[in-house]
């Protein structure tokens, strides 16, 4: 390089050092001379920012405060949550429990002159609801009290052909159990009050599982329709179903004092004392031998001072480990009328429950019974039908079917056959 | 023909020995409402509204 590049290059390095001078001055020009305004400015922007710190904290605190309500409120909804029943008791180990069912049918009867179908409450297994309380007394006694009442409106039991639904007023709770017990472990059980005799259900046994609509008690759906004189254009016969297909099941449910034993191995011995002097016996027993089940009734009742008789009967079921059934019952009443042969009343069932889709059980049944000289000596009744079932597991239902044939055979006169159908729920609640 | 009397005896004494010879024979317990209510009971299961127990508990200590 020689000495005039040298000297230019010098040159504009002064050049440069002195623009970088000039920027620099400029640029700080403005802030050096505006420098007592800016303080008045951070002067205020401080005041503000303590203003806002104080605003923040006040809402922090408030935020804090919110908060702290929120736990208590939660808490106090939790202790709601686990805190004692409303009902309570001064007593301990006591429970109290109300529970009940609805069970509505369309019912169909057909007695031979004319048809008609009706909504009706399906008597085998009445709509109904019930208080149960219990008490534990000591180690070995507790006591309770049972009130169960039923609500059966248009029941099948009631039901005529003839009947002006607008004029039925009747409907009401009527009683089923009032009674209250006292029970021992070793010394068995002690009832006082309205309820079931120990007889009560003796011709019973069925383990078919359609008993929601088919049983030995069947007359209770269309016990009240009338039996028509043959080629009469519907003259009846004064006779009604339920006056000629009962199934004499014991004393019933009535005002009693019962005892039941404890149960032995399955058995269980009962008897009652009713009100108007009755009395009966009972003995029961029920048992599951390698899936096979097996239950047994029997009894003996003795009416002689209300109704002028005295009965016995008997019923049992078996079920097989594969869901096939047989259920069978015999009862019979001596009447002390002269001249009366014995009422007679017997009954078979062929049943068989099974799982047929995932909704619940199912079970289909078919029954035959006869009965003889009830009413009157000289009648002879005959009774049959199909039945199914299929419980809904998910609405603690059961849907039902059923249809059935009343064939009456009155001395001195021909009859028509009565035919009764229908279908309808069950549902517990 | 027997009278009403003889019946009823014979038929408590074929009762009671039945009963006993089946209670000799083991087997495992049924649940009572499949042997000792009559038909017309309310069955014992889960209710629609009040769940597995089928009842509402209004008080229980």
């Amino acid at each position: 390089m020689n000495s005039l590049s040298k000297k230019k290059n010098k040159a504009y390095a002064r050049i440069g050092r002195a623009g970088l001078l000039l920027g620099a001055a400029a640029l700080s020009a403005p802030i050096l001379l505006a420098q007592p305004a800016a303080a008045d400015d951070i002067s205020d922007l401080k005041a503000e920012n303590a203003a806002l710190k104080e605003q923040i904290e006040s809402l922090a605190r408030d935020l804090q405060q919110l908060r702290d309500a929120v736990h208590q409120n939660g808490q106090a909804v939790a202790e709601v949550k686990a805190a004692a029943p409303v009902v309570t008791s001064g007593e301990e180990n006591t429970k109290l429990a109300i529970s009940g069912q609805v069970n509505r049918m369309l019912f169909y009867a057909d007695d031979g002159d004319q048809a008609r179908w009706f909504q009706a409450d399906n008597d085998a297994a009445s709509t109904r609801m019930r208080f149960v309380g219990k008490t534990k007394m000591d180690e070995d006694w507790t006591a309770g009290t049972n009130i169960e009442v039923q609500f059966a409106s248009n029941s099948t039991a009631d039901v005529t052909i003839d009947q002006n639904t607008a004029t039925i007023a009747s409907n009401s709770f009527t009683e089923r159990k009032l009674e209250l017990w006292f029970a021992n472990a070793m010394l068995g059980k002690l009832y006082l009050g309205q309820g079931s005799a120990a007889s009560d259900g003796t011709v019973e046994e069925d383990l078919s599982g359609t008993g929601a609509i088919s049983s030995s008690g069947y007359s209770g759906l269309g016990g009240s329709l009338a039996i028509r004189l043959s080629g009469t254009g519907g003259t009846t016969s004064g006779v009604a179903i339920g006056d000629m297909f009962d199934t004499q099941d014991g004393l019933g449910r009535d005002d009693r004092i019962r005892y039941d034993s404890p149960t032995f191995s399955g058995t269980k011995f009962s008897t009652s004392w009713v009100d108007g002097d009755e009395w009966d016996l009972a003995a029961r027993y029920g048992r599951e031998f390698n899936g096979t089940e097996v239950a047994l009734a029997a009894g003996y009742w003795d009416a002689s001072p209300t109704a002028q008789k005295t009965g016995y009967g008997m019923s049992a079921s078996i079920k097989a480990p594969f869901g096939t059934s047989l259920s069978g019952s015999y009862s019979s009443e001596d009447l002390e009328a002269a001249g009366r042969d014995d009422e007679e009343f017997w009954y078979v069932k062929l049943g068989h429950d099974f799982d047929m889709t995932s909704l619940g059980g199912s079970a289909v049944s078919i029954d035959f019974s006869q009965t003889e000289d009830q009413g009157a000596t000289g009648r002879e009744g005959t009774f049959y039908s199909v039945a199914a079932a299929q419980s809904i597991d998910k609405l603690s239902a059961e849907l039902y079917a059923i249809l059935g044939i009343y064939d009456a055979d009155l001395p001195g006169v021909q009859t028509e056959d009565v035919t009764i159908g229908g279908f309808g729920a069950l549902v517990r609640f | 023909m027997l009278q009403t009397g003889s019946k009823v005896k014979y038929a408590a004494i074929l009762l009671v020995a039945a009963t006993l010879a089946l209670s000799a024979c083991g087997g495992k317990p049924l649940h009572t409402s499949k042997w000792q209510d009559p038909g017309d009971e309310m069955e014992p299961g889960p209710g629609l509204f009040s769940g597995e127990d089928g009842e509402f508990v209004i008080h229980s200590e």
